[in-house]
């Protein structure tokens, strides 16, 4: 179960609003690599894990995922507030517009809506945190690029906050995975699936 | 920033390093300095909240009291835009 802090992690304040890069931003939000899939595959993933470590890593970064969400989503509400219609004509943001007004909708940049397509949940210890750990780096890379497009200081400045948790993820996942090699057969990690075939 | 924020601020800092604590002992739960910082920090967090609750209202619905009930729903809400706020 969960209970809400009605309170960010990290203080979000856009004075300009800036509908251009709100469709950058609200990639984070639904897309490939974003905070929405982040915490929906940790959060599914960690049913069939067999070491407790991993059990509450995944919980707890499933967790921060879903502030990070609400992170992004308030970004892009910030950057889409007051907007007028010559604005939202002019900074190209009428096809998201004509399908969801100002509101927030889970979506790549590319316009396409949140699928779990774009992300795993194998039944598989070595598989899944390899996933993860690469996703950390998908969604580090996608902070990178979303701060190569923003000149806004009030943008960029949470962006880089929600950049280094990126890291910080991809380093506790690391620990899992050397956790979880740990406890197999050194000559042959793959030898079992301790997801599956418990001994 | 006036003292309300400043103290949001301060709850969302100590919060931090709390969360970020109790990450490292969630792959390292046997680091007793890790342990003993986060009960440290865990105290910290706990006398901030209470002390901002007691001025501005729940940071988390279950620590309502009979006379700021209104304050949980009450504006603003963490994603609206404020000329101080934004935590």
């Amino acid at each position: 179960m969960w209970t809400y802090n009605k309170r960010l992690q990290y203080p979000v304040k856009i004075a300009r609003p800036n509908a251009a890069l709100a469709k950058a931003v609200i990639t984070q939000y639904g897309g490939a690599d974003g905070e929405l899939g982040a915490s929906l595959r940790y959060l599914s993933q960690r049913y069939v894990m067999p070491y407790e470590e991993l059990k509450a890593i995944l919980t707890d970064i499933g967790t921060e995922e879903l502030a990070h969400l609400e992170m992004v989503g308030t970004i892009v509400h910030q950057l889409t507030r007051n907007l007028s219609m010559e604005e939202i004509k002019n900074q190209g943001f009428s096809d998201y517009f004509v399908d969801h007004t100002i509101g927030i909708y889970p979506q790549g940049a590319s316009g396409m809506p949140y699928s779990a397509s774009t992300m795993a949940s194998k039944g598989d210890v070595i598989t899944d945190l390899m996933e993860d750990m690469a996703a950390e780096q998908k969604a580090r890379t996608t902070y990178d690029n979303i701060l190569r497009l923003a000149d806004d200081p009030d943008v960029k400045d949470p962006i880089r906050f929600l950049r280094a948790r990126e890291i910080v993820h991809f380093q506790r996942f690391g620990e899992a995975l050397r956790i979880t090699t740990d406890k197999l057969n050194s000559k042959n990690f793959y030898a079992v699936n301790p997801a599956f075939e418990r001994k | 920033m006036d003292e309300k924020d400043m103290m949001r601020r301060k709850i969302a800092m100590q919060d931090f390093v709390l969360w970020e604590l109790g990450l490292f002992l969630d792959a390292q739960p046997d680091n007793k300095t890790a342990a003993s910082m986060f009960t440290m920090n865990k105290e910290k967090l706990a006398k901030l909240m209470t002390e901002y609750e007691s001025k501005y209202g729940p940071l988390d619905q279950r620590h309502i009291t009979p006379d700021n009930r209104w304050a949980w729903v009450a504006d603003p809400w963490p994603w609206d835009y404020s000329e101080t706020g934004g935590v």
